[in-house]
């Protein structure tokens, strides 16, 4: 083949391809995302991997119906005194219907004038009144980040219901979250204004950029003080993998000193949001995917943040130690998880770390971890990962009778599974006929 | 009707209509000022101009993939990422071809890893099934990649470059950031791989031979 017939092979499928290309339309979901993206680059100094790109893309198969929703509602909305509309998932929300985020997800409740409330992983929250320029959320439990997008010269009325806490927003971007367990609010602002009323708050509380509080009804008084930096504010998106921060900041702690001591009751149990900040500073870094450093900076106190830490912080916790090196210290801390919350899809991922976290070392005991995950979370987003390494860790241990059943099972529950094919080179291989 | 003197309401909506201020952005130094000023037209922008050449480089190097749209969108987040390190923006085409053949490259190997390491040895795995045929690939196209599949990842780029896509050498020396000699090197080794494997594929044997003029 002479290089002129090469270049006449490399025309040809040059144009066939060119026709597949002049099918293909933009992805506008994308285009979208490209600009907030750009928009973001200065305030966050570091860099997205391409490999978040899995992750990334599946926030942006939410976006993309999101996307439309918010253009048909924004075509649509011509009438000033028409009601906002919002989307849940991407999908037409209903009013007051609940809407959970999934374990390792954030949910995406998207109004009509581009207000965003993220409900965080597991977080579960409903709207349950819409006027023509704000709407009342209620979560019930867990964090949202919130983004309210302000209308030059229109009174935004944007209010947020937490627990007995009420937040009243004025076009702003903040971080709100309730624990119903240990009764615990929080709230971050990063841009605008808000003002807190409730328990506590007595007449209310305004908050300002750069300020954050924390406050339960438990006991007397709140916690008000600087945001550690703008730089770490949440992003809606998930996973955003940036560069390292800088040294957290001294804490200023503004409430009273009797609203310091937790009572007896709760000293046990409950958070102590009135940690150093050094303390929480390893759970932003551990949220950006720095987990060797997250591991250095809890490393003194992480039996303590097991025990404190709310679950869904304690299984990051393990993450960072299990990425820092640290399997002892990712044991603790997923059996913290199993232990504080027993039963629940945190434990079941818990059980699912631990089958991994034993794995090369331990086939044996890692496979009863998996089950477990299965037992406890049969149709839970680890459930195939959990499938996949019983047949792997039954292979490594070498017992061909339970080999075999385990890739009989697997066959019957994920005929289109990844280890499908080995599962039936097992098969094939005990028995020909097969 | 209208008055005389006194503009109809809808051409007053067309005329204010008319001087909102849309972000146009149409050379590439307007386009990395915006991106490096954070603007989000910038990324609007670069996405509106360059999908259609993002999205053909990455075809003729990787061929039908279905990590293809992944990648599509790594290549402009890496590049909005990384937009202060483009030291001559009016090369912002050259240089997102270069990025795109490093996502190109890192697909490759990891493609060429998992092959390498699957769980079980080869021999104890039934048969792949061939995928489907795809009415709209040729079998001239899916032969062509399924030849170079087995060549190198730095042959197999600047392969598909030069003769796919039709770059000149120093586009292909750029892209692939290595030196004209080198690349012709690489062009020549695959060049006659190419053509070693291409022997043994029913569906190339009309293109081995030379037409007659």
């Amino acid at each position: 083949m002479t290089p002129r017939r090469l270049e006449e092979l490399g025309a040809h499928v040059a144009e066939r391809q060119d026709e597949q290309l002049d099918r293909s339309a933009p992805d506008m979901a994308l285009r979208q995302a490209l600009g907030r993206h750009a928009e973001r680059r200065l305030a966050a100094s570091g860099r997205r991997s391409p490999r978040s790109a899995l992750r990334w893309w599946a926030a942006a198969a939410v976006l993309v119906p999101s996307i439309a929703f918010g253009l048909r509602g924004w075509l649509g909305n011509a009438d000033p005194q028409a009601p906002l509309r919002f989307s849940v998932g991407g999908r037409d929300g209903i009013l007051h219907a609940w809407a959970s985020a999934p374990p390792a997800q954030r949910l995406s409740l998207d109004f009509s004038d581009g207000t965003r409330f993220s409900l965080a992983p597991e977080a579960r929250g409903r709207v349950v009144a819409v006027g023509p320029r704000g709407a009342e959320v209620v979560i019930e439990s867990g964090h949202a980040l919130v983004e309210v997008v302000p209308h030059a010269g229109l009174p935004a009325h944007w209010q947020v219901r937490t627990g007995p806490f009420e937040v009243q927003v004025k076009g702003t971007r903040f971080d709100v979250g309730w624990d119903p367990g240990t009764e615990e609010f929080s709230l971050r602002l990063f841009d605008g204004q808000v003002n807190i009323t409730g328990c506590g708050f007595g007449a209310g509380l305004e908050v300002r950029a750069n300020q954050q509080v924390e406050a339960s009804c438990r006991r007397p008084g709140f916690v008000v003080r600087p945001l550690e930096s703008e730089a770490e504010a949440p992003s809606a998106e998930p996973a955003r993998l940036e560069e390292s921060m800088t040294e957290a900041p001294s804490t200023v702690v503004l409430d009273p000193p009797a609203a310091v001591a937790p009572s007896s009751s709760t000293s046990q149990q409950a958070p102590s949001h009135r940690a150093p900040v050094a303390r929480r500073h390893w759970l932003e870094l551990a949220q950006r995917g720095q987990f060797e450093r997250a591991y250095a900076a809890v490393e003194p106190v992480f039996e303590a943040e097991c025990a404190r830490a709310n679950v869904e912080d304690v299984m990051l916790l393990g993450d960072a130690a299990r990425h820092a090196g640290h399997a002892d210290r990712a044991r603790l801390a997923y059996l913290a998880v199993r232990r504080r919350a027993p039963g629940s899809p945190p434990a079941a991922a818990a059980a699912f770390a631990l089958g991994r976290l034993g794995f090369e070392s331990d086939p044996e005991g890692s496979s009863r971890w998996f089950e477990l995950s299965l037992v406890e979370a049969p149709r839970g987003p680890l459930a195939q990962a959990a499938r996949d390494r019983l047949l792997e860790a039954a292979v490594r241990i070498g017992d061909g009778g339970r080999t075999r059943r385990l890739a009989e099972r697997y066959l019957r529950e994920s005929p289109e599974g990844p280890r499908a094919a080995d599962a039936r080179a097992i098969l094939k291989r005990q028995n020909p006929s097969y | 009707m209208v008055e005389k003197g006194r503009r109809s309401p809808v051409l007053e909506l067309v005329r204010h209509a008319a001087v909102v201020p849309l972000p146009l952005l149409e050379s590439d130094p307007a386009i990395v000022g915006a991106l490096r000023a954070g603007d989000s037209a910038g990324g609007m922008a670069l996405y509106d101009r360059y999908r259609p050449y993002v999205h053909r480089v990455l075809l003729r190097l990787l061929g039908p993939d279905a990590e293809l749209t992944d990648l599509i969108q790594d290549v402009f987040m890496a590049a909005i990422d990384s937009i202060d390190r483009l030291e001559n923006p009016a090369a912002l085409r050259a240089w997102l071809a270069g990025i795109g053949v490093h996502m190109a490259r890192a697909e490759i190997r990891r493609k060429v890893r998992s092959r390498r390491f699957p769980l079980f040895p080869t021999s104890e795995l039934p048969p792949v099934e061939a995928p489907a045929p795809q009415p709209e690939v040729d079998a001239a196209v899916r032969a062509t990649y399924a030849v170079l599949v087995k060549l190198a990842p730095d042959e197999r780029i600047p392969f598909a470059l030069r003769f796919i896509e039709g770059m000149d050498l120093l586009e292909v020396a750029e892209a692939c950031r290595i030196s004209l000699a080198t690349a012709k090197r690489r062009l020549a080794r695959a060049h006659k791989r190419f053509v070693t494997i291409a022997r043994t594929v029913p569906e190339l044997s009309d293109w081995l031979v030379e037409e007659s003029s």
